[in-house]
């Protein structure tokens, strides 16, 4: 009886083993095979446009260390990492670059204001009020010409973000729907092209063209409606930031809507088509189903690992060029608004004002990058989550 | 908007400027009030041009059809991928069923979009006739791809 159970035991064990070896070889087969479909996608797969915006406009070796296609190859494999620490070293050492570039900027402020306050408060010896006036309207002047040269670095560079984003689209979208495309989502592919002409053509030119010159015609009524006592421009001024606002807000949520809708009616067409197909394979073929539903996902599943590491480096991509900007115009928004809390007790309200107003307004600009960075992101992760049909 | 805002500029430093040179008198209330008169004219200036209808739309949205271009040589080469993988699969679900000389050849659509027109099966090296066994083929072929046409050939 004992020799029966171990005799049993012993064969048991064997068919376990025998098993198990036979379904780690076919899936060191598997892995093989989907590693040598993803070598011959990757190298067929024209990344030259997207490794020529990088080296244009980024060119960080810490953001992305070898070629794209090294790391796209490394973020398939799972070796690429881009942990939480240098990411925020990164930004730690932006912003620590944008204080010390600000600080000349708001000490000369600070000195021309504390300038106007020892003056004025000599005015009581002055024969007529309007000399008071006059002294005003100097270091107002001078004031002025520092934070109007500032802010239009500012805004320069705002827009050559904006326009680098939109050269970014240009090419990351090709390549993205081109991915699609190969995956045989047609039904995505045609809601995405146009939804990707109307984001990087119609919106951007909308904010380059209308939000930022009415950003310019508010900081300088802002700052203009504060020259005088008699003239007040305030309204004015706030009305130009909410059209901007207004603008902005209409534009991000159409698009979202829009976005949101098609892409989902889109990738849920494809998915059911694709789902379908399998279904009837594992239902049709008890046998082989498992075996070829696998061998059917093998091209396709190595294209979506491509379509979505390519995703996930755009998306570093944007961050990346987003950040710098945004970082500056945050830094020297605040350190507008702390130089505006100094300056309060020591001054003229007006001076305050100004500062404030220019601060405020800054916001705007700071919308418009974090605005179309925001509806990149969501396409390129919606182009990412979409179509994954052997995982969906 | 730049000439506007440039009047705005322009007539608001002149505004600074009577401040400080305009003597005191009873004709300083006249000339405070034409001032604003004339404030108010040119903030409402662009309106006019707004309700003439003189905003192109076309200079702020520039049309661009050829946007995004798919890469067709990258589709076509990931197609040719899926197709022999396609043609493997159906060769070795024909020789477990038995058509081990069984030649597969697949044609594609002419669209970028994956899609199979028709299957060709030579089974002139198989031991069995295509009359006895070409449903059997068919179901097979159908089973493993989807295909609109399933034509085999038998030249024994």
């Amino acid at each position: 009886m004992i020799k029966f159970k171990i005799v049993t035991v012993s064969i048991l064990t064997i068919m376990a083993l025998s098993l198990f070896s036979i379904n780690c070889f076919a899936q060191n087969e598997t892995e093989e095979k989907l590693e040598e479909s993803i070598d011959d996608s990757l190298s067929d797969l024209n990344l030259s446009e997207l490794e020529q915006w990088f080296n244009e406009n980024l060119n960080d070796k810490d953001i992305i260390p070898s070629s794209l296609k090294e790391t796209i190859q490394s973020i398939i494999d799972g070796e690429f990492t881009y942990d939480a620490k240098s990411f925020f070293s990164l930004i730690l050492n932006s912003i620590t670059a944008n204080i010390t570039s600000v600080i000349p900027i708001i000490l000369a402020l600070f000195a021309i204001a504390l300038l106007y306050s020892i003056v004025s408060s000599m005015s009581s010896n002055f024969l007529k009020s309007s000399t008071k006036e006059i002294i005003y309207f100097v270091c107002y002047s001078a004031m002025i010409t520092i934070i109007l040269g500032k802010v239009a670095s500012l805004v320069v560079a705002s827009s050559s973000v904006v326009k680098s984003m939109q050269s970014l689209m240009d090419k990351a979208f090709p390549v993205l729907l081109t991915l699609i495309t190969a995956l045989g989502s047609v039904s995505t592919s045609t809601v995405f092209q146009p939804l990707t002409a109307i984001l990087s053509n119609t919106i951007v030119n909308l904010v380059l063209n209308i939000v930022m010159p009415l950003f310019i015609t508010s900081v300088i009524i802002g700052i203009v409606g504060n020259l005088s006592k008699n003239i007040k421009l305030d309204r004015l001024t706030k009305f130009f930031k909410s059209t901007s606002n207004f603008i902005l807000g209409g534009l991000f949520s159409i698009f979202v809507t829009f976005l949101t809708m098609q892409g989902l009616t889109g990738s849920l067409a494809d998915t059911i088509s694709v789902k379908t197909a399998k279904f009837a394979l594992q239902s049709y073929v008890p046998l082989l189903g498992g075996y070829l539903s696998d061998g059917l996902d093998l091209v396709v599943a190595g294209i979506i690992l491509i379509k979505n590491s390519t995703g996930i480096i755009i998306l570093i991509m944007i961050m990346a060029s987003i950040a710098v900007p945004v970082i500056q115009i945050g830094v020297f928004s605040l350190a507008l608004k702390l130089l505006s809390g100094l300056v309060e007790p020591v001054c003229d309200n007006r001076f305050s004002s100004m500062l404030y107003t220019v601060s405020k307004n800054l916001g705007t600009l700071i919308s418009v990058i974090l605005g179309i960075g925001f509806m990149f992101i969501l396409t390129v992760m919606l182009v990412i989550v979409c179509c994954n049909l052997g995982v969906a | 908007m730049t000439s506007w805002i440039a009047g705005i500029v322009g007539i608001v430093v002149v505004g600074v400027l009577i401040d400080i040179l305009l003597p005191e008198g009873d004709s300083n209330k006249y000339i405070k009030g034409i001032y604003a008169l004339i404030v108010v004219f040119i903030v409402i200036s662009p309106i006019a041009k707004l309700a003439n209808g003189d905003i192109n739309i076309d200079n702020i949205i520039q049309n661009d059809d050829t946007y995004c271009e798919i890469d067709d040589t990258f589709v076509q080469s990931v197609n040719n991928d899926r197709k022999n993988q396609d043609i493997q699969k159906i060769t070795n679900s024909l020789k477990i069923n038995g058509f081990s000389q069984a030649k597969v050849s697949i044609f594609l659509s002419t669209s970028n979009i994956y899609m199979i027109d028709r299957v060709n099966i030579d089974i002139t090296d198989c031991t069995q006739n295509s009359a006895d066994c070409a449903q059997k083929i068919i179901d097979i072929v159908n089973k493993c791809v989807n295909c609109e046409e399933v034509k085999i050939y038998d030249y024994k």
